[in-house]
């Protein structure tokens, strides 16, 4: 049984006042009839709600849930920490789902190579989550690390991405490995952020992506690289501590066996190019 | 499915409901106004086709290969993925809004004289992405022009005369002169490029 209602509301107050158990949200519309669950009456459209924008302010950056990657690649205010974000939102798929999917879709929908999951997680950006009429804060991390409908329950609303204004030496760099450089089911993606403070490395955070069902931050390659001396060298520290506590490589798009060997170059690229 | 109409698009009804299993949809396609009677399950590509507009191509059908694109809303995007009833309210161009064998578009024109066609099956998806892209930008450099048409597959060539075909049509848009002489036109039309 398909839906039988279509919604376009006009506001993010008018959409969240249509979220039920039946209800699907389409945000670019890139999987939605392999993705709709069972039992789905109402199928309501973010394409009029207002959350389509991109801005810089005082307290970071707001990208709203339904920016384009296309969007959010050619946006000058998501070129800081080494122009992750935009990195990221560019080498996602084809130009074509590039115009269609969402910052929101790609967090909400719990597939394994997204590629803005890890870049939010290392960026410490926060998700407004709009659930039983009342709109939260979240870490985007924690929204990472678990499916939308198991962390919120069924019913919640990403309305917008909020990520902390940059540091004055913060400098990053997101990777990938995959068949081709706009793959997005990769073998593993990686988000790497950090600022540089009398020579070392400061506020070191690698988030990966693509080789474990959900989102891991390296905090065996992350306590490796805080305090070491900020060259080139460091970046073997990083690469060699990088699998410490890892777990759940999947087997899908390379073994795990193929992913241990590929992790740990993907963080000495990632720390190399990001300095 | 019933009769299709002509309707005005400009404010489109915020909810739709079906009624005996279909929705009515407004939409703007080629820039006429119309009026579709859509199945929830239908993909904007399979009422595009059973409606006769068959420029847009059913390839993979999973959003891989790009022959079914359309421009939406100004922006190039795989028909084959988005819901019928997600179509309600937008403009929507496909390739036969571009132009024809008699009055070709530019990027149409260009693509037939590079020989960048051989089969032909990926054209209107490519030629679509292309025109989106000189929309924007009419000095495209080749590396511009890959990767807006990176979503378009082509099994018989090797890209190349598409991106020779793309900065063709860039520099005679630049120009003004769109299609080319009206010798080349011609050999196009009949086949010999």
């Amino acid at each position: 049984m398909m839906f039988s209602q279509y919604h376009l509301p006009e506001s993010e107050k008018a959409a969240a006042a249509l979220l039920s158990r039946s209800t699907a949200i389409l945000a670019g519309g890139t999987m939605p009839f392999k993705t709709m669950p069972p039992g789905t009456e109402r199928l309501v459209s973010l394409r009029l709600a207002g959350l389509d924008y991109i801005r810089a302010d005082k307290a970071g950056l707001h990208i709203g849930a339904a920016a384009v990657f296309s969007d959010i690649a050619k946006s000058k205010a998501a070129a800081w920490a080494g122009g992750i974000m935009a990195r990221a939102s560019d080498e996602v798929s084809s130009q074509l789902i590039r115009n269609m999917a969402t910052a929101g879709g790609n967090m909400a929908r719990p597939l394994p190579w997204n590629h803005l999951p890890p870049v939010f997680a290392a960026l410490e950006a926060k998700a407004r989550v709009i659930c039983k009429g009342k709109a939260a804060w979240h870490p985007a991390q924690s929204l990472a690390e678990r499916p939308l409908a198991q962390s919120l329950g069924s019913g919640a609303l990403i309305t917008e991405f909020l990520i902390p204004p940059a540091a004055k030496n913060m400098r990053g760099a997101f990777v990938k490995f995959g068949k081709t450089a706009s793959s997005w089911e990769c073998y593993a993606l990686l988000a790497a952020v950090f600022s540089v403070k009398g020579g070392k490395f400061r506020a070191v955070r690698l988030a990966l992506g693509g080789a474990t069902a959900r989102v891991v931050r390296l905090r065996g390659a992350e306590r490796a690289l805080e305090g070491a001396p900020a060259r080139e060298a460091s970046a073997g520290l990083a690469a060699a501590a990088s699998l410490e506590g890892v777990e759940g490589l999947t087997p899908s798009h390379g073994s795990p066996e193929y992913k241990r060997e590929i992790i740990p170059e993907l963080v000495r690229r990632a720390v190399t190019e990001a300095l | 499915m019933g009769a299709n109409s002509a309707v005005s698009v400009r404010l489109p009804a915020r909810t739709l409901k079906t009624r005996d299993g279909i929705f009515e949809i407004d939409l703007n396609l080629n820039g006429a106004a119309l009026r579709w009677r859509v199945r929830p399950s239908e993909t904007l590509l399979d009422a595009l086709r059973r409606n006769g507009w068959r420029g847009a191509k059913r390839g993979c059908d999973t959003g891989e290969c790009g022959s079914c694109t359309v421009i939406i809303d100004g922006r190039p995007m795989l028909s084959c993925l988005l819901p019928a009833v997600a179509a309600h309210g937008r403009d929507i161009t496909t390739i036969e809004g571009l132009g024809g064998t008699s009055n070709p578009h530019p990027i149409q024109q260009a693509f037939a004289e590079t020989g960048a066609v051989q089969c032909g099956f990926c054209i209107p998806g490519m030629i679509l992405s292309a025109k989106s892209l000189l929309d924007e930008n009419t000095d495209p450099s080749p590396r511009q022009i890959r990767h807006a048409l990176d979503g378009n597959l082509c099994r018989c060539t090797g890209y190349v005369k598409q991106i020779e075909a793309v900065s063709l049509a860039a520099q005679r848009i630049r120009r003004g002169s769109p299609a080319g002489s009206r010798k080349r036109r011609a050999a196009a039309s009949s086949g010999r490029t």
